[in-house]
């Protein structure tokens, strides 16, 4: 069965995202994307725009000092919705974060319009953030 | 065109809504595994049918049936079937009301395991308490 083509976007993106490229990993955002950060951390909260939510990135890029990557199991999409089943490492000073989360993306017209991430231990993000 | 895992999902949750057992572990298979996460008192790995039903007849039991779960969206391939979906239930006064993702790995068409991403994990905890 053919693959969604919302199913390559996010591959395209993840890809983009981990070899730093932000311009790339971007490109197919709404202007009034919206990223939600669960939890209870100090980077939990809504950013709103392309500019904030780069911003977000390059604070996480910083908190890790680079160490922080995303192992992609599995992409699925529809029109509406993809969900990517995936794993997130990263260090920061000694502490170490090795979870297994679900990242939920909104579409509409092929553009991504908003993002949920929810971990299978939240607390476990919130300490690593905290 | 909609794979044939999201119409087989879709219809377990809808049997799962009106009670029919028979229909959602027909979806099994025989050595399935419901992995409940969090630090809740339900939480840990359920193995085989009869531990999942348990773990079912346990969730209608402390919440007198009142566990309800709104499916959003269903997405599915051949390996996987994840839903987007609400879930609510009343217990002793308290009150359920958050999101999740269902996160199911398939073989053949039926479920070898299971895990529940919770966006509010504290407030589940606090709520089985």
């Amino acid at each position: 069965m053919a693959e969604h083509p919302n199913v390559q976007l996010l591959r395209d993106g993840y890809a983009a995202f981990s070899r730093g490229d932000i311009a790339e990993a971007t490109k197919d955002w709404s202007d009034d994307i919206v990223w939600h950060i669960g939890g209870r951390s100090p980077l939990a909260g809504d950013y709103k725009g392309q500019e904030e939510v780069t911003g977000f990135f390059g604070k996480i890029f910083e908190m890790s000092e680079g160490n922080f990557e995303i192992e992609v199991h599995d992409i699925l999409a529809n029109d509406e919705h993809a969900v990517v089943l995936c794993h997130e490492r990263a260090r920061r000073n000694d502490k170490v974060l090795d979870a297994d989360s679900t990242h939920v993306y909104h579409l509409k017209d092929g553009k991504v319009t908003e993002y949920w991430g929810v971990a299978t231990d939240q607390r476990a993000e919130d300490e690593f953030w905290s | 065109m909609e794979h044939e895992n999201v119409e087989r999902t879709r219809a377990a949750y809808a049997a799962f809504a009106r009670g029919d057992m028979a229909v959602v572990t027909d979806l099994m298979s025989d050595d399935v595994v419901w992995h409940v996460t969090g630090n809740g008192p339900l939480a840990g790995d359920y193995k085989g049918q009869d531990e999942i039903l348990g773990y079912f007849g346990k969730l209608f039991e402390a919440t007198g049936g009142s566990l309800a779960i709104d499916v959003d969206d269903i997405l599915a391939n051949d390996r996987h079937a994840t839903a987007i979906v609400h879930m609510s239930a009343m217990r002793e006064g308290m009150i359920l009301d958050e999101n999740a993702v269902h996160v199911f790995e398939l073989e053949d068409g039926k479920v070898k395991a299971f895990w529940s991403f919770d966006s509010d994990p504290e407030q589940l905890e606090r709520f089985w308490q």
